[in-house]
């Protein structure tokens, strides 16, 4: 059963996990995308937990026994959920950064060739690096913000 | 296209400084007219520098992807770069050279698009090991029964592609591709695949690369990568231009 203990203890673990989502997104730590299943994952484990009726019946209609095993059932179906979710973005990612390094490479082969027609047609200018190293971090940086 | 087809040989090399020079060389005296493009596939070895000291373009993947996607990455170039026939060739030297005319003449003169070279067509004294042969008869007969068309050695990385699978591998990109299952995809766009015999020689350096726990995940991946292809649409040769 819900106690009233039990509902006191629901209701702060969500306000504190409600705040720290906020927080992230104000941080842009998470996009407001994300934060949005967040919040309302949060949002509806608490009207679980607040609203018994709705729990109850929740309870009846899925053949469970113990009302508790219908609040865990819906924390484990959310976390299955955005794991899925997250499987699909790696995989998309993983996708792109093929393709970003085939890219990279080949557009290094590129440079290589033109280098050489460059340093053959007039010596002494063999073409200063700029480094690539610095140039990146300072865009990774840009990104952040 | 018949004699003065554009020919570029792909190699895929991880860490294979040790072999790597002396196969570009074997290649480039065998076959001048040729241009030979090596892509390192992130190897932290000396594999770029020997390669194009040997004479050999180098594209250079800035961490490792595997055998499959370094060929393909060869194959980017080779679509860009507008060749006719691109050719897969080992770095370790277990592929002969002088067998590249034969891996040629199927795709400039009989019009096929993909030529496999298999260990297995003509008995030529290469040993595989039991479990590794094993595997690959499965992965052969699968192929077979799926393209409706006898392949007996899908694993064979010396090949030759025409312009049209140049474009499907160049263009695709599908992790899919490898392989037999990549076999499959090409056969089903309605390309033509030709088999022919080749000699598979002893590696010269170094080991193979093929790890126990991958050689245990692979029959896995293979069904359920061919699965996935079946279950799609057949894809089709992308025209134009890169």
């Amino acid at each position: 059963m819900i106690t009233p203990r039990v509902e006191r203890f629901a209701i702060v673990i969500s306000i504190l996990l409600i705040l720290v989502v906020l927080d992230m997104v104000r941080r842009r730590r998470l996009r407001e995308r994300y934060s949005l299943v967040w919040l309302f994952a949060v949002v509806a484990m608490t009207a679980l937990v607040v609203w018994e009726r709705l729990l109850l019946s929740i309870t009846s209609l899925i053949g469970a026994t113990d009302p508790s095993s219908t609040l865990f059932l819906f924390g484990i179906l959310f976390a299955l959920m955005i794991l899925l979710h997250l499987s699909n973005k790696v995989s998309d990612f993983s996708t792109q950064l093929r393709i970003l390094a085939k890219e990279v490479a080949m557009l290094n082969a590129q440079l290589f060739e033109v280098r050489r027609g460059q340093s053959t047609r007039q010596e002494g200018n063999p073409g200063k690096d700029a480094g690539p190293g610095s140039e990146r971090s300072k865009e990774a940086k840009e990104g952040r913000q | 296209m018949t004699r003065d087809s554009r020919i570029l040989i792909v190699i895929p090399a991880y860490n294979e400084a040790s072999n790597v020079g002396k196969v570009v060389e074997e290649v480039k005296k065998e076959a001048p007219s040729v241009d030979v493009v090596v892509v390192d596939d992130g190897s932290v070895d000396a594999t770029a520098d020997v390669a194009r000291r040997a004479g050999a373009i180098v594209v250079k993947l800035p961490f490792n992807l595997g055998m499959f996607e370094a060929v393909r990455t060869g194959f980017v170039y080779a679509d860009r770069k507008n060749y006719d026939i691109a050719i897969q060739v080992d770095a370790d030297g277990q592929h002969v050279p002088s067998e590249i005319g034969a891996l040629v003449s199927p795709v400039t003169e009989e019009g096929f698009d993909i030529v496999v070279g298999s260990r297995y067509l003509e008995s030529r004294g290469y040993k595989t090991p039991f479990f590794r042969k094993c595997g690959i008869r499965l992965f052969a007969s699968l192929t077979s029964l799926v393209l409706g068309q006898k392949i007996t050695d899908t694993t064979c990385g010396f090949r030759s592609y025409g312009r049209r699978a140049i474009r499907m591998f160049a263009r695709y990109d599908s992790a899919e591709f490898r392989d037999s299952v990549g076999l499959v995809i090409l056969g089903r766009a309605g390309l033509r695949i030709k088999e022919i015999p080749v000699t598979v020689r002893e590696r010269i350096g170094g080991r193979s690369t093929i790890s126990i726990i991958k050689a245990f995940i692979y029959p896995f991946d293979f069904v359920l990568s061919l699965v996935a292809v079946l279950a799609r649409k057949r894809l089709t040769v992308p025209g134009g231009e890169a």
